[in-house]
């Protein structure tokens, strides 16, 4: 064979390697484990990066099944009588080979995992995207940069995230989400919220109660308070932006020290000055209700749900 | 030979060691190093030898609440966000003998301490609660910081992305602090200002030992 020809086909080979490379990484490992739980029983879900979809179902089992990455070292469910853990195994180094910033370890999983209804669910993740769907029992995320969705009507639910966005959609009497930079997005019907970020900014509707702080980002929240609970939220450098019905009863008091008060609600209320501080405080609909906001340098802006 | 740079260098790793805030790896160079340099040697001598007679020295100021802690926390973790690690000072000292830059760098601390005293007017903490709740407050707040600090240091523990994203947070956390610092000791007699600090402080801690304890198993 000619040498043009042997140069002419290692070219056409690099190329084709070039393109196999750049489609995209290879299809990991197809898994697939059914094994029984508990009805109300503790579910641990452990992976590094991808995404896990968890469905609650009306089984007493736990079914995993997807994909795993060709340098992880496999699919673990680990079953117990009141325990099941689900764990994609991660090699002991990583990236490690002499091509590995060209191509980087297959670490990823993608797994849809069906666990009972009222089981008490822990993920832990570094950078999974999680959806979590219809589970009723307890539900614990945490992550460091993924983006998290729940949906449904757990009986709590724990949020934790350096960077990543968390979200709910549903009704449940207790939630907290911790992120550093994280959007925290709530919608529905939260009697216990506690939602506390550095620089992320908080957005919640529906029928809450509870205390949001966000440090440098903005809290817009659209909803209603229930009679006789309370809702704090603390804006220290963001604007607090709050949409409310013409029906809700609640004392109301702002705080600001350098921000300005945008107030359509009650444009007549009266603003005191202490120090620094300025201080606002009017009922809406006779009182109820308890809803405090505090700025230090972000603005205030109140008006109408409907308006 | 030591090229000029190098002994900068080691000079930098020395302080860095005297304000305890070496890492292993670099605690480990710097053992070589004083094995092959006896004149670094000395100055680590000089060093130890003046922070004892200054620890043995009486307190002529006694300030309403114990500002050291949180000073020392702020000085060792300076260095993390600018080039001069290891450097008490933000900047450099013209060149002098270690005792001196030492003792320079110890009075400036002390300096800032009665300063910031007077500028806060803090009581004792028995005849002030709410200076005592602060003083408590802040410690928390830069134990919490110091800890994650400690755990982005760990090799291989978090990405660059995830160590710039904690930096950033932690500078906007620092910058929210410092407004409240400067109008508090503007506005002394303003009650919610101190409230404001002292849930700050409060609320970061909680925020940072909270993402940290759960992230830890990650």
């Amino acid at each position: 064979m000619k040498m043009k020809t042997i140069k002419t086909l290692a070219l056409i080979c690099a190329f084709a390697c070039l393109c196999l490379y750049s489609a995209g990484p290879a299809l990991g490992e197809t898994v697939e484990r059914s094994v029984a739980a508990a009805e109300d029983g503790l579910v641990v879900v452990r992976n590094d990066s991808g995404r896990l979809r968890i469905v609650a179902w009306d089984q007493n089992r736990v079914m995993v099944r997807g994909e795993v990455g060709d340098d992880t070292r496999g699919l673990e469910v680990d079953a117990s009588e009141r325990r099941v853990i689900v764990e994609v195994k991660q090699p002991e180094e990583r990236g490690k080979g002499f091509l590995s910033g060209l191509f980087p370890d297959d670490l990823e999983a993608d797994l849809e995992i069906r666990v009972p209804a009222d089981s008490r669910l822990q993920v832990e993740t570094r950078a999974s995207d999680v959806d979590v769907v219809g589970v009723t029992g307890a539900v614990d995320v945490s992550t460091v940069a993924s983006k998290v969705t729940v949906e449904g009507q757990p009986a709590r639910l724990d949020l934790a995230s350096v960077d990543g966005e968390l979200s709910f959609q549903g009704e449940t009497s207790e939630l907290n989400a911790e992120s550093l930079s994280g959007v925290v997005r709530v919608d529905g019907r939260v009697s216990g919220l506690g939602v506390e970020t550095v620089s992320g900014s908080i957005s919640f509707e529906g029928e809450v109660s509870g205390e949001v702080s966000s440090l440098s980002g903005d809290v817009d929240f659209s909803g209603t308070v229930p009679g006789g609970q309370r809702l704090h939220i603390v804006a220290h450098g963001g604007d607090a932006t709050l949409r409310l019905p013409a029906s809700l009863g609640a004392d109301v008091r702002l705080v600001t020290v350098k921000g300005s008060f945008d107030n359509d609600l009650v444009p007549a209320a009266s603003v005191q000055k202490r120090g620094e501080t300025r201080e606002s405080t009017f009922d809406l609909g006779g009182g109820g209700a308890a809803i405090v906001v505090e700025t230090y340098g972000g603005d205030i802006h109140l008006s109408p749900l409907d308006g | 030979m030591t090229h000029p740079t190098d002994r900068v260098q080691d000079e930098d790793l020395l302080y860095a060691w005297s304000e305890e805030e070496l890492s292993a790896e670099e605690a480990m160079r710097l053992r070589r190093m004083l094995a092959d340099d006896p004149e670094l040697g000395r100055e680590r001598d000089a060093i130890e030898e003046l922070r004892d007679e200054v620890r043995s020295l009486p307190r002529g100021v006694e300030p309403g609440r114990d500002l050291w802690p949180g000073l020392k926390a702020r000085l060792q973790d300076e260095p993390r966000r600018s080039r001069s690690r290891g450097r008490i000072l933000p900047f450099r000292l013209p060149a002098a003998s270690p005792a001196v830059r030492w003792a320079t760098a110890l009075a400036a601390v002390l300096v800032m301490a009665v300063g910031l005293t007077l500028a806060l007017r803090m009581e004792s903490p028995a005849a002030n609660p709410a200076g005592a709740a602060l003083a408590a407050s802040e410690a928390e707040y830069l134990e919490a910081r110091r800890e994650v600090l400690a755990q982005l240091d760990e090799p291989g523990a978090w990405s660059s992305e995830v160590v710039a994203v904690v930096n950033a947070n932690l500078e906007v956390v620092d910058r929210s602090v410092r407004e409240v610092e400067v109008d508090l000791a503007r506005n002394a007699d303003d009650p919610h200002l101190r409230l404001v600090l002292a849930d700050r402080y409060r609320s970061q801690a909680e925020l940072l030992r909270n993402l940290q304890r759960r992230s830890a198993g990650i």
